[in-house]
């Protein structure tokens, strides 16, 4: 798993390679909640080169939403390949997390967040 | 599809997870499997290995499991023994996927998710061994493509 983290404006931006799994998702939880720690509010994860998750990514993803949504924050996932959307599905997780078809698009849905509030 | 068959056998140890993996994806290639099947079986396996890592292994003592996998025509039958503590995944209450985030457990997703991909469960404890034996079904399946079955045609039976 390679991970990389960016920021465009107040955004940050995670992209995620490969394989997300019991193995990886420890050093992928120390990012996104350092992060979160620091005082970021608009997270964003591009999943367009994630081959693989687990439910060990769920869990990361599950606890990283509740925690940025006790300090009004959002997270967005964008660019799921079908394989890890489906895994989405199966757990209901596109019930509640804001899936996007591009990391444009993930981008501009934080607009609708603040435009929503 | 010609009769094929993988067996091996791995410490209960989280780093083992890459070689599970492996073995998987190089079987599926061998037999070839489609390729959304291979995902599906490692996401089982790695969801049962993972948790007997985490709970079912006591300190002190070393663990094993051993991963039998056959296919027979169009049906993948795959059996999973190991040494840990018992513990029927069958058993387990299903995640309740439809309450709001807040309310939202992590708990049991993972053996809903095998639940999930796989079209057949047993479990029996033999002795000192967790047996699991699960069948997933690939008939009519293109590349790309998984069974589609409700919850309910899960024949599922345990001790």
């Amino acid at each position: 798993m390679k991970l990389t983290e960016t920021k465009q404006s107040d955004i940050v931006i995670f992209r995620i390679q490969g394989r997300l799994d019991s193995n990886t998702s420890t050093a992928f939880e120390d990012k996104i909640f350092s992060a979160i720690k620091a005082g970021a509010k608009k997270v964003l994860l591009d999943f367009s080169d994630l081959e693989y998750i687990s439910s060990a990514g769920l869990r990361i993803i599950l606890k990283a939403t509740k925690d940025l949504k006790r300090t009004e924050g959002h997270l967005v996932l964008c660019a799921m390949q079908d394989y890890v959307k489906e895994v989405f599905e199966i757990s209901g997780f596109d019930t509640f997390l804001p899936i996007m078809p591009s990391v444009g698009e993930g981008i501009q849905a934080f607009e609708s967040f603040i435009a929503s509030h | 599809m010609k009769d094929k068959s993988l067996t091996f056998k791995l410490k209960c140890r989280m780093k083992e997870l890459d070689a599970l993996h492996r073995k998987i994806t190089e079987f599926g290639r061998r037999t070839g499997l489609p390729a959304k099947s291979v995902l599906e079986i490692n996401l089982a396996l790695d969801e049962l290995f993972t948790n007997l890592v985490s709970y079912g292994c006591a300190e002190g003592n070393e663990h094993f499991v051993r991963f039998s996998i056959t296919l027979k025509a169009d049906d993948l039958f795959i059996k999973m023994e190991d040494t840990g503590t018992a513990f029927n995944p069958l058993a387990c209450i299903p995640p309740d996927l439809t309450c709001c985030l807040t309310e939202r457990a992590i708990g049991g997703m993972g053996i809903h998710l095998v639940r999930h991909v796989m079209n057949h469960l047993a479990y029996r404890r033999c002795g000192k061994v967790n047996i699991l034996e699960m069948k997933k079904c690939l008939a009519g399946l293109a590349c790309g493509e998984g069974p589609k079955l409700p919850a309910g045609m899960k024949k599922t039976s345990a001790d």
